[in-house]
């Protein structure tokens, strides 16, 4: 049969035109001196790329960054493991009503957990129980590092653990049953069988490693829930501060835009996070090739 | 047991948002329920009387039925385009091999991970020229980047997922690539068109970023709406009161939740882009 080559157009002319075309004009502005208000496109070489590579708190940047994606992308694995284990586990009835409502977060909006997850919802009613309920005398500061960037990762899980339960619930059920009839005339205990055949069928997966990939890709421009906290936190102490406090990536070109705007440097911190996430995509297809047949 | 202390983690947060939207309080930004501790600083109580002003004015006062007219215009027009394009390319994509098939997909793919200020900025500028900033038009083509890929790579699965025997046997009846299409393949993956559709405007319904640069008065969308207000100006500059955050946030995730309820069968193949069956 004549492959139908006309029908690629119109996709190829949209991948074009919202991708390849934008991302060409980033590239070319972030070798000029381009900014709102200077808009001149002098070609300046690389000078960006180098100013940034010298610039310490681009790099803090990339640290909280990877740090941030490699915890929640983890935390999200983790307890969609344990969803799914939970609902594969129970009954008929109560694991669809359960996974109904595991499932809802999916829906919800990032910039939505950065109100489910801020300082005042979930810790007014921890704290009050903690300080006054229990009247420990102590309780969670959430303007305290180790509690928002654990609370950011906490709420990028809240929304994709469930992705992650709804992936390994499919990949259990595709596992022999035999396997399990012959470890248990072994003998062996559930946390045996688990360590043993669940869970590295569950690593092992191609589908588990598409959505890691998907999920990383999507951690690396992570940006509403720190947007969020740069209100929780105080915008000043965000952006005036030397060291940003919840400064991702994404928060720190955000943050430029709103006093002078400097396009071409922002594009070129854009072009480093490009090549970082398509790096990473490809050497995991590589890896992996199949996927993309 | 563990099952329901599952469900509260699920539920707990959500309970609290869609109650604090009930309630009213005079401090601005740090007034939850109960006794909040940020910092060094002991901040009062706040949130105690039942009401549903904040509700009331969302819906009534402020603009956010048309804020969701504008989110499903925009979402729609867009999701519509990217399945006129997306379909047919997918159809190729299941069905044939050829030379740069593995780039096509690669593209998609990568189209999909973009990071956003690398096509933003561009787009930005033209807009400014074009005088497409703040127009429906001009946010459902912002919007392909996102429900292209989703919609392409879903319905390459579904198009794969029909028997081989059945594609073979219309081809061998002389039937045109175009009519296999329209009267074979697509009629068998319409429950999956439907589901991608869905897909992919519950996920431009959730998107932040690019309405936060892009959308201005006309254009304005309901998850922009969420945390800036749900009024009909921008509002740059408005102090975020923490009860009318919470009954935006419960007035904006509810269509999505039911969407995707509905779907509930395919979210795991949507979110993996076709990979899981």
């Amino acid at each position: 049969m004549k492959i139908p080559y006309v029908f690629l157009i119109p996709s190829l002319f949209i991948i074009f035109l919202v991708g390849i075309g934008p991302v060409l004009q980033s590239f070319l502005l972030s070798l000029s001196e381009f900014s709102l208000f200077n808009p001149s496109m002098r070609p300046v070489g690389f000078h960006n790329y180098i100013a940034l590579l010298t610039d310490s708190i681009f790099w803090r940047a990339i640290q909280v960054t990877l740090f941030l994606v490699i915890g929640s992308v983890l935390l999200e694995l983790a307890a969609g493991i344990f969803l799914a284990l939970l609902v594969t586990n129970s009954g008929s009835r109560s694991k669809r009503v359960f996974s109904s409502i595991f499932i809802i977060p999916i829906a919800i909006a990032p910039i939505v957990t950065g109100i489910l997850w801020s300082p005042n919802s979930v810790f007014d009613d921890l704290n009050t129980l903690l300080y006054y309920g229990l009247s420990l005398g102590v309780y969670v500061d959430t303007s305290l590092p180790v509690v928002y960037y654990s609370l950011i990762m906490i709420s990028d899980a809240y929304i994709w653990a469930p992705l992650f339960m709804l992936v390994t619930v499919a990949i259990i059920s595709t596992i022999p049953k035999e396997l399990y009839e012959a470890a248990d005339v072994m003998g062996s205990s559930s946390w045996t069988k688990f360590k043993k055949i669940t869970f590295p069928a569950i690593i092992t997966s191609p589908i588990i490693v598409v959505t890691l990939l998907l999920r990383i890709a999507d951690a690396f421009r992570m940006f509403e829930v720190p947007y969020a906290w740069s209100f929780w936190l105080g915008q000043d102490s965000v952006l005036g501060a030397p060291v940003d406090t919840v400064s991702v990536l994404m928060w720190k070109m955000f943050s430029s835009t709103l006093y002078d705007f400097p396009i071409a440097q922002i594009t070129a911190m854009a072009i480093v996070l490009l090549i970082i996430t398509l790096v990473t995509c490809s050497l995991v297809l590589k890896r992996y090739s199949n996927i993309l047949e | 047991m563990l099952l329901v202390a599952a469900a509260l983690w699920v539920l707990w947060p959500l309970s609290i948002m869609v109650e604090e939207g009930f309630r009213v309080d005079i401090g601005p930004l740090f007034s939850g329920r109960g006794a909040s501790f940020i910092g060094e600083f002991f901040q009062g109580q706040g949130g105690i009387r039942f009401s549903t002003i904040e509700y009331v004015k969302a819906l009534r006062v402020e603009a956010y039925p048309r804020l969701l007219v504008n989110s499903v215009i925009i979402a729609g027009s867009s999701v519509l385009v990217a399945a006129l394009a997306g379909v047919p390319a997918a159809f190729t994509l299941a069905l044939y091999n050829f030379r740069g098939k593995a780039w096509i997909t690669y593209s998609l793919l990568a189209l999909r991970t973009i990071s956003p200020f690398a096509v933003l900025l561009p787009f930005f500028i033209i807009y400014g020229r074009l005088g497409l900033f703040d127009t429906y038009r001009g946010m459902a083509i912002v919007y392909l980047i996102i429900n292209l890929p989703v919609l392409t790579l879903m319905m390459r699965g579904f198009f794969k997922d029909i028997p081989k025997e059945i594609y073979e046997a219309a081809f061998i009846s002389g039937a045109s690539n175009s009519y296999v299409l329209r009267k074979i393949a697509l009629p068998l993956a319409l429950p999956g068109l439907a589901a991608a559709a869905v897909f992919a405007f519950v996920g431009t319904w959730n998107e932040f970023f690019y309405a936060l640069f892009l959308t201005g008065t006309v254009t304005k969308t309901v998850s922009r709406g969420v945390w800036s207000g749900f009024s009909e100006s921008i509002e740059s500059f408005k102090i975020l009161e923490f009860d009318e955050l919470n009954a935006g946030g419960t007035l904006a995730i509810i269509p999505a939740i039911i969407l995707a309820l509905a779907v509930q069968k395919y979210l795991a193949r949507g979110l993996t882009l076709g990979a899981a069956k």
